[in-house]
């Protein structure tokens, strides 16, 4: 495995959706802290991988979000707005959405940000 | 100070005062603080990588000297995954070996999109020397968290002789 230092701000859930749609399977993941971000990659290091990791992080655009976290975004405002109302005073509509977001809380259902 | 293998002590010997300070004196205070290191994250991480990657290889790690007897090792972190379904592997990595090397999460798996905490205790058996220790992690899926920078949650990753 090697690692790529990136210099530059990410929204890392992001980077992680774009550069693995670039590199396939050599893409590892990456991780972030400190103000840092690395990226891993395995196998031997190759310059064609290394030149499609930079062109996807110098395309990377760290206001933009990616599924998963528009999805986590989606869960999040249904929660602080339908948390704090009884389950009978919800409407039809309000009830199959709090019923939408506590199956993909559960893994029992997917996002609809996620499908296709 | 260290600790020194005690001397073994003949009939009729003369004790000196230099014999009595190094295996009875320094040999006592090192038993009584022992080697040890405690590192805390200061910052919030993530990671996405599904093989096992340093946490932070500046703060969560580190090296200790050891006289060849148990080593406990410890870490505290609080974390979280962004997907059902998916689980964060903890592990530690000691001279470039992780201890939890036979299971594919680790030491410890946790798997819940709430924050919750994870502790790692061992005891492990090292030669005398200069050993490295890494806190390493990994995600089967998703985005794992590390809370380590806030005023609310510390990331600890320590080690000591016993």
């Amino acid at each position: 495995m090697w690692e790529l230092k990136v210099d530059r701000e990410v929204n890392a859930g992001a980077l992680d959706a774009e550069l693995r749609k670039a590199l396939g399977a050599s893409y590892v993941g990456l991780s972030t802290g400190n103000g840092s971000c690395v990226v891993y990659l395995q196998g031997e290091r190759d310059e064609a991988t290394l030149k499609l990791a930079e062109a996807a992080i110098a395309a990377h655009d760290p206001t933009s979000l990616s599924p998963d976290q528009r999805a986590e975004l989606r869960q999040d405002e249904a929660r602080s707005r339908l948390g704090k109302k009884a389950f009978a005073a919800m409407s039809e509509a309000e009830r199959d959405e709090a019923l939408q977001v506590l199956l993909e809380l559960h893994g029992l259902a997917l996002p609809p940000e996620l499908e296709g | 100070m260290g600790w020194t293998t005690p001397k073994t002590w003949n009939v009729d010997e003369l004790v000196t005062a230099a014999m009595m300070n190094t295996h009875l004196r320094d040999n006592m205070n090192y038993l009584f603080s022992p080697n040890r290191q405690q590192k805390t994250g200061n910052a919030n991480y993530s990671t996405t990588s599904t093989s096992f990657v340093d946490v932070d290889s500046s703060n969560l790690s580190f090296s200790l000297e050891t006289y060849g007897g148990p080593v406990l090792v410890w870490a505290m972190v609080a974390c979280k995954v962004s997907t059902s379904g998916a689980y964060i592997g903890l592990d530690v990595e000691v001279d470039g070996t992780r201890l939890g090397a036979g299971y594919s999460s680790g030491l410890a798996k946790f798997a819940s999109i709430y924050t919750a905490p994870v502790t790692i205790f061992r005891v492990v058996e090292l030669s005398a020397g200069t050993h490295t220790f890494k806190l390493q992690w990994r995600v089967s899926g998703g985005t794992g968290y590390i809370y380590g920078g806030s005023t609310n949650a510390q990331a600890v990753f320590g080690a000591m002789e016993i």
